[in-house]
């Protein structure tokens, strides 16, 4: 019971932490497609700039490699 | 690798997975809720999923937590899971427009690669079930 407890007690303050931590690094940098750049969440900024079409890719991260708006 | 141990893994899984999503939804409330208001099918319950949806994760991850309440636990994962691919599949086929209301760095997975990720931890929660079901009658046997 006590092993038990650990590994998913673990678990879950990994989880919080990393949800927090993960909360806290946001400020991801985006290049739209009219080669403006804005700051926020992929989420953020695809309800902000990306309204339309799923099979429009929409903006690229300037941090990564990451696009959004993108149905394959 | 014993059976209580597999079970131990596989619950912790299921907990770091609700439990990071959960608290990441709570965290971004007004992104989630503008998500699920656009998003199709849920718009009209958007306003009670933007809070029964975070808090059902962390409650199923409270559940996985102690040896008592972790076959319903398991239950329940299986069913949300399954509720979510469902949704993601319906979208994927029915819908034009398709925001993503997932939490944290899921976010950034592309759809087909989501979907995999759900069927994965859905066959985690089935094996789950099962597992947790046998040591029950093996306890019992005994």
């Amino acid at each position: 019971m006590k092993k038990t407890l650990t590994l998913a007690f673990f678990a879950a303050v990994c989880a919080a932490g990393t949800a927090v931590a993960g909360k806290m690094q946001q400020d991801t940098q985006w290049l739209l497609n009219d080669d403006s750049i804005v700051t926020g969440t992929s989420a953020q900024i695809k309800i902000l700039y990306c309204i339309g079409a799923n099979n429009v890719q929409c903006a690229v991260s300037l941090t990564g490699i990451t696009t959004i708006i993108r149905k394959s | 690798m014993s059976r209580k141990l597999l079970i131990d893994i596989l619950s912790a899984l299921l907990v770091f997975l609700f439990i990071y999503t959960g608290i990441s939804k709570l965290l971004d409330y007004h992104t989630f809720r503008r998500q699920l208001g656009q998003s199709p099918f849920i718009t009209s319950y958007a306003s009670v999923i933007v809070w029964a949806l975070p808090l059902g994760e962390i409650i199923i991850a409270g559940l996985l937590l102690y040896s008592r309440t972790r076959l319903l636990g398991f239950y329940l994962s299986f069913f949300l899971l399954s509720l979510f691919t469902f949704y993601l599949i319906a979208m994927l086929r029915l819908s034009y427009f398709i925001p993503c209301s997932c939490g944290g760095v899921l976010q950034h997975l592309s759809w087909d690669a989501h979907i995999v990720f759900n069927i994965v931890f859905v066959i985690l929660s089935t094996i789950g079930v099962l597992l947790h079901v046998k040591q029950i009658r093996t306890q019992s046997a005994i």
